[in-house]
């Protein structure tokens, strides 16, 4: 079976994707938010207004936007955010979730429930992690350093 | 047992293809019939990728000297080299856990907050070996050593896109 019908047969409520995204309202100080993403070691924060969600704040716009500006850190998120964010269902199989990554060039995908309520978080990393769980062979089991080679028999 | 090759309808257990002489034994193991990914992963090789040229800088640059390249060039990270020898990378993911809201990005050098030593792959490389890199110690850029001795890089959306071709 190829990697593209396991990918787009898998209904993305069925995936154990990231169970809890960074999520934060849009008065939510701009350190404050930085310093959570930091915490969870995550590239991306879902942003919201009364728990639905209006934008999302990456490391792209960390690069773009902030790294160099000196933002007050109590600068709303929403005010930094890109909005309004591309965000797909847990009905979507994750090939059409791969697809619209692709096409629209991001990197992370937000998953809403019918009301727009943050549900979950699609990332390009997850996607290679959960690609890899298909292959641990192939991938997993790998000498850390390529052309690694004992310099002398096991056991001796 | 159909030969993978040739098409060849083998008796069950058979080492080889006796038509053309493949070897079978790895189809007899559960989920080998993901042959042609399977290979795509082990043979195919990094060259496949299609490395980016990569963005370089001096280890004394500062920060911001990064951040208006990255941003120049629409790239997620910059490889930090000394007099052509590869020591480190500079990448988004450490903008927001070393810099973001610091106070002076233009006095911050690059060799303070950059990743040393990086593992660098070669253009002969297997794909499996960039896949590991990503999947299993979590780098989202890998840098490349290409055959003419220049630098590239790969990113994860690279990979994701070679493995959905």
């Amino acid at each position: 079976m190829s990697i593209k019908t396991v990918a787009l047969k898998e209904k993305l409520g069925n995936l154990d994707l990231h169970p809890a995204p960074v999520i934060v309202e849009e008065s939510t100080p701009y350190k404050k938010v930085i310093d959570r993403m930091r915490v969870d070691a995550i590239g991306c924060a879902v942003v919201c207004r009364d728990g639905k969600v209006t934008g999302i704040f990456t490391e792209r716009d960390v690069l773009n936007k902030t790294a160099v500006e000196n933002i007050p850190a109590r600068t709303p998120i929403g005010k930094l955010m890109t909005s309004p964010p591309l965000t797909t269902t847990l009905n979507a199989s994750l090939g059409q979730a791969i697809e619209l990554m692709r096409s629209r060039g991001v990197r992370n995908l937000p998953l809403v429930d019918s009301e727009n309520r943050p549900v979950g978080l699609l990332t390009v990393g997850r996607m290679i992690r959960y690609l890899a769980d298909h292959f641990p062979a192939e991938v997993v089991n790998l000498p850390p350093v390529p052309d690694q080679v004992s310099s002398e028999a096991e056991g001796a | 047992m159909k030969c993978p090759d040739c098409g060849h309808e083998n008796l069950a257990g058979e080492e080889a293809c006796e038509a053309c002489h493949t070897p079978l034994a790895s189809l007899s193991i559960p989920n080998a019939s993901r042959g042609k990914d399977q290979r795509r992963i082990l043979e195919g090789t990094v060259e496949d990728l299609h490395s980016h040229d990569a963005l370089m800088l001096d280890p004394d640059r500062s920060v911001a000297d990064a951040v208006r390249l990255m941003r120049g060039n629409k790239m997620g990270c910059v490889l930090v080299a000394s007099h052509g020898d590869l020591c480190g990378i500079f990448t988004e993911r450490d903008l927001l856990s070393q810099v973001a809201g610091l106070e002076k990005p233009e006095k911050t050098r690059l060799a303070e907050v950059m990743r040393a030593n990086p593992q660098c792959l070669k253009e002969d490389d297997a794909v499996a070996l960039a896949f590991h890199a990503m999947a299993v110690n979590g780098h989202r850029h890998v840098p490349i050593r290409r055959r003419d001795g220049t630098l590239g890089v790969i990113s994860s959306r690279d990979l994701l896109d070679y493995l959905c071709r």
